[in-house]
């Protein structure tokens, strides 16, 4: 009796089995499964079950080299006859290849987009073990909120309670600053406050300066490569001084690299905080998030350990607050960050359009794929003499299977390398619409490359798998007389090919509606009444005298008839950072806990705007309490959130202003469409306000913003005007959104390329096989009409049976996406008709053309061809 | 005369050796056994096809017994020519060691 059996795997078995040539007459299964047992009992099942595999592994490999080796003298010929069917029918080759380049450039691209994606910030020595703290608290809506911003003091206070958090460095970015050399001056914006640890835990090196002193000493500034050249030119820039807002003077002691397009941080400048600290109100209060707080592991530390241990650190400084720390991994930050604030706005996560990406990318291909597989067969029927012939003659199943795949390889090299070509063509063309500085410098990283060889084989290989498998198993004297093997007909392997079309064409009408939707939502965000004008109105910083001489610079502007209206606000409707949680109500319950926007506004900002009140008052200069913050003005989403029944008249606190609720204002959305609207109070008090916003008739557009210029540099002679239209800014919310609008045009437009490409050349196949039969119909008095719906009626209904296919799952993927919009359009049934309509009119157009030619072909030569 | 390959005489001696036990493991593992070196089972199928072209062994297929559980194997025997072969190689071998010194005291 034997011991326990284990059976061996199955798989690597049947491999074996496959592979090995005298299977039968040596006994090898029987000799092989000896050894296993053996070793299984002598060295265990493991080592076995590796044994087995490595023998497997060797087998395959001399299997490939066995069906090179024995077939050199009849590569020459393989070769050789590849190369005369790609010349006899250049159209089919040159579709096929074409075809096949297309979809793999468009592959390759959006690969390269994808690893882009996800290599942001990878670039950091220290990228495994830097983590932000971000932090989530309670809404209103009874779900949480989380924000990338923290207090002044974290960053020390962990450091300092933690030993396993080695470095920690805070960042905060400062917007519109207007800094000056001599006769240069541009007002910036990537103008950024570090502390000193920030150059050792990030790696942004530095071309000149010293790193261990560079950022610790107040009124130094570190410049990028760019910079220093836009103001210096080729002076050397080290020691020069910088003038900032024109009232602090910065020394230059360090120039560093440009920073890299793939770092979510960007900067022109870094400044210590001590210089700038007086420019925005600096507080150590805990409960003002005001920075980006980075903290770096050590290499051996826990993450999930100290993740714990943070999660409830605020605790520690009051017991009452529900906020809690989470740490976020540097590396997700680009991909996965979903904070109402962060650095640069909100933000929403992205890892979406890299899944929805790949998704196109891999339809794309699979359709180049059908494509390749499906010409390739139909060509090949042509071939069945050669196939027959060459088995007569001695060829095995293997031969003509490796002579198919063989073929299919050597077209996938060739469309390769026209890929690459094509790539190389359209990268500037792609940058530029995804915003993205992609090179084709990762062709050079191994892994990059031995990915698109991995491509390049699955492609030829999956095509080339049809032919070469139908082929290989006819019998010769089948295949020979032409009997069993007329794929026109209504046998086995056009249904075959038939469904291949179907899911080409459903892969294309999926993507149409796609298109549609996500062109819909786009254009549903970009008009949609956002309860607010955003139409013929500019907006700029409210600094040096037009801050201190407001009410002068207003009635000043106001002179002018284009111009209609002069507000300052503390927010811009598209950029909406200042949230609180310190606020009360009369008659609040202790345990509700939501924070809520607030807007300081002056009096005119409601009228300006356009907005409705629907209860209560606007403020008033009738009312003097309205100037002492005494009187608030809510948004609908609060009144709710609140609980309250007759909100005018109630009272309310925000921060230690105390007074009434004087009035309800409508909704509008202050924030992209993808977030709800969330709570928002406004109140007067010109000293928050850092915005003026100027509205002006539409037809004088030219004259009101020269009036501001003028009026602007009268009072600010130092300080050049820099405006922005409101329009723009909300439009500029959407920029992911219509990239993606734009990319999936592309592609869609790609996609549906391809499939036609390859309807026409099956068409064109089929008419060509069909021409003694059109030919008779004519004689026997059919018309050109009636041979034009014999030879389309088929691919109709197939693009017919692909809509009913491709439209559910339509559905699913795009009610997926359009899911991340709080507020959406709908999916219509239209869009669907519509898209079923484009794709039969492509496919109608695509067939006519080719069936037309065949009908209208004069009978006497089609009938004459042989 | 026949040429034999190194791998050819081990695995003629190994047949000649285990009788009327010679089939693929046990061939197999008596040539690691003796030369303490591995011996895929590729290259042994292959060095046997090589040897039975050659007419230097032949082989009968064992009816299914109970020692394998049930597996059929094929045996090996040397045919006349094969043992004629192997006399000759030991022949040649004899020759061409009883000239050379011993290796033992000629180190370097």
């Amino acid at each position: 009796m034997e011991k326990r059996y284990h059976k061996p795997s199955r798989f690597a078995w049947w491999i074996l089995e496959k592979l090995s040539v005298y299977s039968q007459r040596y006994f090898i299964k029987e000799d092989l499964e000896e050894e296993y047992l053996n070793l299984c009992q002598t060295q265990g099942k493991r080592k076995a079950r590796r044994w087995l595999w490595r023998q497997t592994l060797l087998a395959v490999g001399f299997y490939v080299k066995y069906l090179f080796s024995w077939r050199n003298l009849m590569l020459k010929n393989y070769l050789k006859i590849t190369i005369r069917n790609i010349k006899r029918h250049k159209g089919y080759s040159f579709i096929n290849i074409s075809g096949l380049a297309i979809g793999m450039a468009c592959c390759i691209l959006i690969l390269l987009w994808v690893k882009d994606e996800l290599n942001f910030d990878r670039f950091h020595e220290n990228a495994d073990v830097i983590y932000r703290i971000t932090d989530r608290y309670p809404d209103s809506s009874g779900g949480y909120s989380s924000t990338a911003v923290s207090p002044w003091p974290l960053a020390e206070a962990l450091k300092t309670d933690f030993p396993e958090i080695v470095e920690s460095a805070r960042l905060r970015i400062l917007t519109h600053r207007l800094i000056s050399y001599k006769d240069k001056k541009f007002y910036e914006n990537d103008f950024v406050a570090v502390d000193p640890s920030f150059l050792k835990m990030f790696s942004f090196p530095l071309v000149k300066g010293d790193i261990t002193t560079a950022l610790t000493e107040p009124n130094t500034i570190l410049i990028t490569e760019e910079t220093a050249a836009r103001y210096f030119g080729a002076e050397n820039s080290i020691g020069k001084v910088l003038t900032y807002n024109n009232n602090t003077d910065f020394k230059v002691t360090g120039v560093l690299k440009n920073v890299p397009h793939n770092s979510h941080i960007r900067f022109d400048f870094l400044v210590p905080f001590e210089s700038t600290l007086r420019d925005f109100g600096w507080t150590d209060s805990w409960w003002t998030d005001n920075y980006t707080t980075y903290v770096q592991l050590a290499e051996n530390a826990s993450f999930q350990h100290i993740s714990d241990k943070v999660y409830d650190y605020k605790k520690k400084i009051s017991s009452e607050t529900r906020t809690k720390l989470i740490l976020q991994p540097l590396t997700d930050i680009h991909l996965r960050s979903d904070y109402a604030i962060d650095l640069y706005g909100s933000t929403e996560n992205k890892s979406i359009y890299v899944y929805a990406f790949s998704l196109i990318a891999l339809f794309v291909l699979l359709i180049a794929c059908i494509n390749f597989m499906n010409l390739s067969t139909a060509r090949s029927e042509k071939r069945s003499k050669e196939v027959g012939l060459r088995k007569v003659v001695g060829a095995t199943r293997h031969h003509i299977i490796a002579q198919f795949y063989g073929e299919s390889l050597f077209m996938t090299v060739i469309s390769f390398v026209a890929a690459v070509f094509l790539v190389y063509l359209l990268l500037p063309a792609f940058n530029n619409l995804s915003g993205k500085m992609l090179m084709l410098d990762s062709l050079k990283e191994p892994v990059f490359l031995l990915g698109l060889f991995g491509i390049m084989l699955v492609t030829g290989l999956v095509s080339g798998s049809y032919p070469a498998l139908v082929q290989s198993s006819f019998k010769p004297v089948d295949s020979i007389k032409g009997t069993g093997l007329t794929f026109s007909s209504k046998s086995g392997k056009s249904l075959f090919r038939r469904s291949l079309v179907v899911v080409q064409f459903t892969l294309s009408i999926m993507l149409i509606v796609g298109t549609l939707i996500v062109y819909r939502q786009t254009h549903y965000m970009l008009n949609k009444e956002l309860g607010y004008e955003k139409e013929s109105m500019i907006y700029f910083r409210k600094r040096a005298n037009v801050r201190n001489q407001y009410d002068a610079f207003k009635s000043e502007l106001l002179r002018d008839p284009n111009i209609t209206g002069v507000t300052a606000s503390s927010d811009i409707p598209t950029y909406t950072v200042h949230s609180t949680g310190a606020f009360s109500w009369e008659g609040k319950d202790p345990e509700t806990r939501f924070s809520i926007h607030q807007f300081s506004v002056d009096h005119d900002y409601i009228k300006t705007f356009n907005m409705n009140i629907i209860d209560g008052r606007d403020f008033s200069r009738e009312f003097p309490v309205d100037d002492s913050t005494q009187s608030f003005i809510v948004n609908e989403t609060a009144v709710q959130a609140m609980g309250l029944e007759d909100p005018v008249g109630t009272m309310f606190q925000l921060f230690k202003y105390r007074g009434q609720i004087v009035g309800v204002v409508e909704d509008f959305h202050y924030k992209s469409l993808q977030k709800e609207i969330e709570p928002l109070v406004l109140r007067i008090d010109p000293g928050w306000d850092s915005y003026v916003f100027v509205k002006f008739s539409s037809e004088q557009t030219k004259e009101a913003i020269a009036s501001v210029q003028r009026v602007y540099n009268a009072f600010n002679p130092d300080f050049p005007l820099e405006y922005t239209f409101l329009d723009e800014a909300v439009e500029r919310l959407y920029n992911s959104e219509q990239k993606t609008k734009t990319i999936f045009n592309y592609f869609t437009l790609i996609a549906l390329f391809i499939s036609c490409l390859g309807l026409y050349g099956l068409v064109a196949h089929m008419a060509q096989q069909k021409t003694k039969e059109i030919g008779i119909r004519k004689v026997l008095g059919a018309s050109t009409i009636n041979i034009v719906t014999n030879l389309s009626k088929e691919f109709i209904l197939l693009v017919c049976l692909a809509n009913a296919i491709a439209w559910p799952l339509a559905y699913y993927f795009m009610n997926k996406w359009l899911k991340n919009f709080a507020y959406r359009t709908s999916m219509g049934l239209w869009i669907f008709i519509l898209s079923a309509l484009a794709a039969l009119v492509i496919a109608l157009f695509t067939v006519s053309y080719q069936s037309i030619k065949a009908a209208t072909a004069n009978p006497v030569d089609s009938l004459r061809y042989e | 005369m026949v040429k034999l390959s190194k791998n050819e005489e081990f695995i003629l001696l190994s047949i000649w050796k285990l009788k009327d036990n010679a089939y693929g493991v046990t061939i197999r593992r008596d040539f690691m056994e003796a030369t303490n070196q591995t011996l895929h089972f590729g290259s042994l199928y292959n060095t046997l096809e090589l040897l039975m072209r050659k007419g230097l062994v032949t082989c009968w297929e064992s009816p299914p017994g109970s020692r394998r559980g049930g597996r059929r194997k094929k045996l090996y025997y040397l045919t006349p020519e094969g043992k004629k072969a192997l006399k000759e190689a030991q022949i040649v071998y004899r020759s061409v060691w009883q000239k050379v010194p011993d290796l033992e005291f000629e180190g370097e």
